[in-house]
């Protein structure tokens, strides 16, 4: 599974949505869930998930979900 | 997803011991809660709960509401604004006091306190800086006591960055001593409604590196890293539960592996493994000292084993290591049959609740036949290496009781010397020539300070000789004692054996010309001794006093409470409706009462 499919799994899950497909350019603003704690859970999630961790300017700086992925395969 | 599989998922995640499990499982299962939470709410107790701190506490709501759910209750949460202390608590139009919670729940962070003593203060710039965040948190205490509510507040967890390194600790300026003469203050000078929630310790049982995660304050304004979440809020919890009446009482004990190394049925008492000198004797009697201290502060110890009780009581007393002695168990229950049913027996033996029992067994087998039969009582998952009995036992927090009255130290004793008063029962042909001989003296008293922590721990603890089963906060009683139509009256009782201390607690409300019995409730440690004859007598008294015609009294029934179900009958009221009872205030009493009235 690579990082988009895998991070795919983890927003079905957490949103409780089946139905979500990631694009690049998707931000907070088209999950309807997708809120300041939600996010929290999200990196927090991710952190676990992919076994690595972000920094506070990284994740100050993560404009979509491109941004996440891009992040993530750079760290792994 | 349709509910019932949602209701089902749920129930299956809430059989674990929720502390342990990570916080976003917490969450996501909580959001499957909230989902449900209308259906599955039917007949669960509700409690009315405000959180409020100077940091993110959004995520710790959430996590408080599941893990009391677990407990099978439902909270209504207020959420206080962020950095809301201040705000809401010295503004009586917040909507915090609208909302009029039964709990508040504060969280402190060392960043609340704006100045701390500057470098080379004298001691008394220290003192007075002290009294000074005193002043603001007595302030704050006074303020939310208009509410009738109990408060849980933190003490301040002391920072892992150190201006002045090592000499923090050694200079009476630093702010790592600063906050430890605040914290110390706030343990002395704690109004009686408030409840302090250690979470410096548990900083330091997590070790404040990972306590303290920095990232996550700037990120989330969080005060502590967000792993830590279903740990403190356990601890509020255990706090609330036991200002609720769940408390835990008595530890049942296997005693093969448990108690000793080896198997006494195979090994002999002289074979079982109790040598000082060796590393696991040595972790097996670390673990009885431990058993003998919890007993020192009012636990119940009882053993349950599968064994020949003469020889399983050989190991008591005659090896020559063994700690424990036959004395130190209540109950001591060894035979063949299953567990189980023991455990039932010794929960009968000793008149407390299966709920309050917490079973100790190193088999692993029979910790599920417990957990299956017996799923209230609490089943400690002891480690396979008894060096980590003491702390596994002790991490369960199982007797986090909210205070430790006289009683409590001398329950112990009680229990054996109950023992002797039975043989002493069975010794007499009929039951008034025993009462006769126990030499029973009794008191009833109005409550004062001294005897508030007790009056409120019984009137929290006891659920089967329960009329209401009012629970009481400190604010509670506050109020009561405060106005003339309430009476809170306490029981004591001694006999030839021992002093119980206080062991009933009546509360009478004057209605006008109606003296209502607003609670009625008894110790179960002094059943048919004649203690509520006696004390009927002193509550006739009193209402007689007050100018009342009518003693009313009412039964409400609880899962537990069926043993006084006729109590009123039985002392000759009449049935006024299907709960409530009355009888005239003049009404004379022919039962003989074999206790001497004294102090």
């Amino acid at each position: 599974m690579n990082v988009t499919e895998q991070l795919t799994e983890i927003f079905r899950d957490l949103f409780d949505d089946e139905e979500i497909v990631l694009t690049r350019e998707m931000t907070a603003d088209d999950i309807e869930d997708w809120d300041s704690l939600t996010h929290i859970q999200l990196m927090s999630i991710c952190e676990k998930e992919f076994h690595l961790k972000f920094s506070t300017v990284e994740m100050m700086h993560l404009k979509n979900v491109g941004d996440l992925i891009d992040m993530i395969e750079k760290k792994m | 997803m349709n509910s019932e599989k949602i209701i089902k998922e749920l129930n299956q995640f809430l059989t674990l011991d929720l502390k342990q499990q990570s916080y976003m499982d917490i969450l996501k299962y909580h959001k499957k809660y909230l989902k449900i939470k209308e259906q599955v709410s039917n007949g669960k107790k509700c409690l009315k709960v405000a959180v409020i701190g100077s940091k993110s506490i959004q995520l710790f709501v959430k996590v408080l509401e599941l893990m009391a759910f677990q407990k099978g209750y439902v909270l209504d949460i207020y959420e206080g604004e962020y950095d809301g202390i201040t705000s809401e608590v010295f503004d009586e139009h917040s909507q915090l006091y609208a909302f009029a919670p039964q709990y508040v729940l504060l969280l402190t962070h060392y960043s609340d306190i704006r100045t701390y003593p500057s470098l080379l203060s004298t001691q008394d710039e220290i003192k007075n800086w002290v009294q000074q965040q005193m002043n603001y948190y007595h302030t704050l205490w006074h303020n939310l006591n208009r509410l009738h509510c109990v408060i849980l507040q933190s003490y301040f967890v002391t920072p892992i960055v150190r201006q002045l390194d090592q000499l923090e600790a050694s200079v009476p300026y630093s702010q790592e001593n600063a906050l430890r003469l605040l914290n110390q203050k706030m343990m002395e000078e704690k109004e009686s409604y408030v409840h302090m929630i250690d979470l410096d310790y548990i900083a330091s049982y997590i070790g404040k590196r990972n306590w303290f995660d920095e990232r996550n304050y700037y990120l989330n304004k969080a005060g502590f890293s967000y792993d830590y979440l279903p740990l403190v809020v356990s601890y509020y919890l255990s706090r609330l539960f036991s200002l609720e009446g769940i408390v835990k009482k008595c530890v049942v004990l296997d005693l093969d592996n448990t108690l000793w190394g080896g198997v006494i049925g195979d090994d002999g008492y002289e074979g079982i493994n109790l040598n000082p000198n060796d590393a696991i004797g040595e972790a097996f009697l670390a673990f009885q000292d431990y058993l003998l201290s919890l007993k020192e502060r009012g636990v119940i110890l009882a053993v349950c084993s599968k064994n020949e009780e003469d020889i399983a009581k050989e190991g008591f007393t005659k090896n020559e290591f063994m700690r424990l002695s036959l004395d130190d168990i209540s109950c001591f229950m060894a035979n063949w049959n299953d567990k189980a049913s023991n455990i039932k027996k010794i929960a009968e033996f000793l008149n407390i609740g299966i709920d309050s029992l917490v079973f100790v067994d190193d088999n692993p087998a029979e910790r599920e036949i417990v957990k299956t039969f017996l799923p209230e009582v609490t089943v400690i998952d002891l480690p396979d290496d008894p060096a980590l009995y003491v702390r596994s036992l002790n991490e369960a927090m199982c007797f986090d009781w909210h205070a430790l009255t006289p009683e409590d130290v001398t329950r112990a004793k009680t229990y054996q010397e109950n023992l002797k008063r039975l043989e002493l029962e069975q010794s007499f042909v009929d039951y008034a020539s025993y009462l006769q001989s126990l030499e029973m003296r009794g008191y009833v008293g109005e409550v004062n300070d001294h005897e508030v922590d007790r009056f409120i721990q019984l009137s929290n603890k006891s659920n089967q000789f329960n009329l209401r089963t009012v629970r009481l906060s400190e604010a509670d009683v506050e109020c009561m004692r405060n106005d003339p139509h309430y009476k809170l009256l306490y029981v004591t009782l001694s006999d030839c054996f021992s002093q119980y201390g206080i062991i009933s607690c009546i509360i009478l409300h004057k209605q006008d010309e109606i003296c209502f019995i607003e609670n009625w409730l008894m110790s179960c440690r002094v059943l048919k001794r004649g203690v509520e004859n006696f004390a009927f007598y002193e509550v006739l008294n009193i209402a007689k006093a007050w100018g009342c015609k009518t003693l009313v009294g009412e039964y409400i029934a609880t899962k537990k409470n069926k043993m006084v179900k006729d109590f009123y009958s039985q002392l000759g009221f009449e049935k006024i409706d299907d709960n409530r009872y009355q009888i005239d205030v003049n009404t004379n009493q022919d039962v003989k009462i074999y206790i001497k009235k004294g102090e």
